[in-house]
């Protein structure tokens, strides 16, 4: 269930999650993103300048106890050049998932992903942060020049998730997102249950979340 | 007004820059938006692109086309056709050697297509930039720009640098070229205002730009020290869930100019000027980095619209120096000051969104004159403490004969510093008091230095207690306070004046045994030398 937050969440128990999207330039990270908050594609886009910034409430229920949790979801969109490092540590604080993006038409994007990842770990809060790798462009087929196969591959060797995601038609984007705000949930909560603290709620050992529901 | 007059009034600025920068700040406002529009000349002028002496100025827009035209012919690497040709291991498009043309060709191509990329998504609610030729100009200016500039490169965002220069030539050029046969024709805006060269000076202009942007695009860290990253990776995962990592300080060669001007902006002149949305938003925790870069990097391109970009980037190219826009610093502040109100009642969110989004100000000549001012104030201040630095240097020299900073163990470097920052002889240049001045620009790091007041403090107290003067010597309080410091050392300086007139005169001769007694009137003692205190850096202006 995705809907304004303001009306059904008392802010307290809203779980505030930060997500770093990457990727070389022109992948498409500012369309996934938008597609995601705003559910269009917008064609006219400026290139993203330093870093810009979306954001959207929404509930999560839990498909085992059925509970309903709130997330307010921020999302972070780099340019895709900025690699100084006193600059981008700015960017990072905080990020709990990071959206890695490559453009399945664009051979150079799929490559870099490997540099990326480099990066993501030096920066990120721990060595293996939760992380999703999207391949985005899946609607224009005929103009593929990185296979499923070869992109999944390269997911598996790198130890994250995978999937196929167009920003224009909308295919896959919520589910995207979703997946990485459920590992990051999945991660809090267990992390919440290790070291019993308290976030406004008590967590069982069984109460896992499992999945997203998106109703 | 017609063509003539326009260009009489900007050769007549030209002429005076130096002298009407300060006393009257908002004279570049009826020359820039004179009708009809030279603006583009403006411009060339304030950016350097056009040589402060006007009678140099055909030649110069003839020998910098030419080169443009030879840059282009240089820099379109066809491969296969060069002298290489009988050596099939650079001579094939699959060869791995650098030197091969056809690697050459490879690397320009996806160059080109990442600008070209960049350059689609130029102002997309434009219809000027979408035009094909003038994307086709865009493309081919910016890759000779990045290619030239190899420190640089090409970076995200030149495009947007790019696009309202180019707008403003073509306006300009345009509308002179509709109305050459209404006006008396002048030769030298047929040359300066014509169209077929809309790409040639577009390029000279963006080359004037990025002349004083470019530190701010610098967006790679130099080769990292190989034990900075290694703790971070060893790291286990912390306990508390995303939690950040311990800092790595980052060492002064880290600090990007970019990150280091944010800072100046945020933590020196933000807390100074707007004190309580300083508090605000430090409690927010919301890091400049993430609306500044922008804001810099594009010179405000996005928080202006198009129409009002040009007013303000005439202000800020009239205030610019060789090497820098330090009007910048205090339009950030005169943005932030708008929206004052929304952000300091804002919680986070809403906070960021104004600022990530800002919303266009509604008066921009307001905007512009509160920004002015500050800056003015800000020289104002530059001045009086490179005065006071020439008069103490000054006060030093003559009642102590041979002193030298270098006498004092640790500031040896504090004379040299100094050194360029002695005033010219009063009138010979008149640019010399503008904000172009090197000197000011080296008074202004030392605004930012309070290391070197305490080095003079220091100097100073040494000597005094050195030759026995306790009558003389004051506490100076350097305590990280630059204006305290100043106000201080001021103070001792009118002493050390008013003493060193007490000898000569020999008022004070009980106190002043211990100098030697053969020493004249310290201030008269050598006058073919221009005494600071005469000098027109003294001058207050309105």
């Amino acid at each position: 269930m995705i809907t304004s937050a303001h009306e059904q969440l008392r802010h307290d128990h809203d779980y505030l999650v930060k997500f770093l999207a990457l990727g070389n330039s022109g992948v498409g990270k500012t369309s996934l993103l938008y597609q995601f908050t705003e559910g269009c594609f917008n064609s006219q886009f400026t290139s993203t300048v330093g870093i810009d910034f979306k954001e959207k409430r929404l509930v999560h229920r839990c498909s085992v106890t059925g509970r309903e949790q709130g997330v307010h979801l921020q999302l972070w969109d780099t340019a895709g050049q900025e690699k100084f490092r006193s600059l981008t540590t700015a960017f990072y604080r905080n990020t709990m998932g990071f959206i890695l993006v490559f453009d399945l038409t664009n051979e150079q994007s799929f490559l870099d992903i490997r540099s990326w990842m480099e990066q993501l770990r030096t920066h990120a809060y721990c060595e293996s942060p939760d992380i999703i790798l999207v391949g985005n462009k899946v609607d224009l087929t005929e103009q593929h020049v990185v296979s499923e196969a070869r992109a999944r591959d390269a997911a598996f060797k790198l130890g994250v998730p995978y999937m196929e995601a167009s920003a224009a038609t909308g295919f896959n984007v919520t589910a995207c997102v979703l997946a990485l705000v459920d590992a990051v949930l999945l991660r809090m909560n267990r992390v919440v249950d290790d070291t019993r603290l308290t976030l406004g709620k008590t967590v069982s050992p069984d109460d896992e979340v499992t999945s997203v529901c998106v109703c | 007004m017609d063509y003539k007059n326009t260009y009489q009034n900007i050769l007549s600025a030209v002429m005076n820059k130096g002298d009407v920068l300060l006393s009257h700040p908002s004279h570049y406002v009826s020359i820039a938006s004179n009708s009809p529009s030279c603006r583009s000349i403006w411009w060339k002028f304030l950016l350097g692109v056009l040589p402060k002496d006007p009678s140099q100025w055909e030649a110069v827009v003839r020998q910098q086309r030419q080169s443009y035209d030879e840059l282009r012919v240089k820099l379109s690497v066809t491969p296969g056709i060069t002298e290489e040709t009988e050596d099939l291991s650079l001579n094939n498009p699959l060869s791995q050697d650098t030197h091969s043309s056809w690697n050459q060709y490879f690397e320009d191509s996806e160059m080109k297509r990442l600008i070209r990329q960049d350059v689609e998504r130029t102002f997309p609610e434009e219809r000027f930039f979408h035009l094909p030729v003038i994307q086709e100009m865009m493309v081919a200016i910016i890759f000779c720009y990045s290619k030239e500039h190899p420190d640089v490169g090409f970076k995200q965002g030149l495009h947007e640098v790019l696009a309202p220069l180019l707008q403003v030539l073509d306006s300009d050029y345009r509308q002179y070229g509709q109305q050459q046969h209404a006006h008396p024709s002048l030769p030298v805006l047929d040359l300066l205002m014509d169209l077929a060269y809309l790409e040639h000076d577009a390029y000279c202009l963006l080359c004037g730009m990025m002349q004083r942007l470019s530190k701010w695009y610098v967006s790679r860290d130099p080769p990292p020290a190989p034990d900075l990253q290694q703790p971070l990776l060893q790291q286990p995962l912390l306990q508390q869930p995303f939690s950040d990592p311990v800092p790595v300080v980052p060492s002064p060669g880290e600090v990007s100019p970019l990150q280091a001007r944010i800072e100046l902006i945020h933590q020196q002149l933000l807390p100074a000027l707007l004190p309580a949305l300083a508090l605000h938003l430090t409690r927010l925790d919301i890091s400049p980095q993430v609306y500044a870069i922008r804001w810099l990097r594009l010179l405000f391109g996005r928080e202006f619209s198009l129409a009002q970009l040009p007013l303000v980037w005439d202000a800020v190219f009239w205030c610019a120096s060789c090497d820098d826009f330090p009007l910048a610093d205090h339009i950030a502040i005169a943005l932030l000051d708008t929206i004052k109100t929304q952000l300091l009642c804002g919680d986070y969110l809403t906070c960021l969104n104004l600022l990530m989004r800002f919303p266009h100000p509604a008066d921009v000549t307001a905007l512009l004159a509160t920004a002015l001012q500050q800056h003015i104030v800000h020289l104002q201040q530059v001045r009086r403490v490179t005065h006071l630095l020439f008069t103490l240097t000054d006060v030093f020299v003559d009642a102590f004969g041979s002193f030298k900073f270098s006498s004092v163990d640790g500031p040896a470097d504090a004379g040299r510093q100094l050194q360029p920052l002695r005033p010219a002889p009063p009138h010979a240049n008149g640019a010399a008091v503008g904000t172009s001045s090197p000197r000011l620009q080296e008074a202004r790091l030392v605004l930012q230095e309070d290391s070197l007041l305490q080095q003079m403090a220091d100097a100073l107290s040494h000597h005094l207690t050195a030759l026995g003067r306790r009558h003389l010597q004051l506490s100076v309080h350097t305590d990280g306070d630059v204006r305290a410091a100043m106000d201080s050392l001021l103070q001792v300086s009118r002493r050390l004046q008013e003493a060193a007139r007490g000898e000569a005169l020999s008022h004070e001769a009980a106190s002043l045994k211990s100098l030697p007694p053969t020493r004249s009137h310290p201030l008269e003692h050598s006058p073919t030398r221009s005494h600071p205190l005469e000098h027109p850096l003294q001058g207050s202006p309105n």
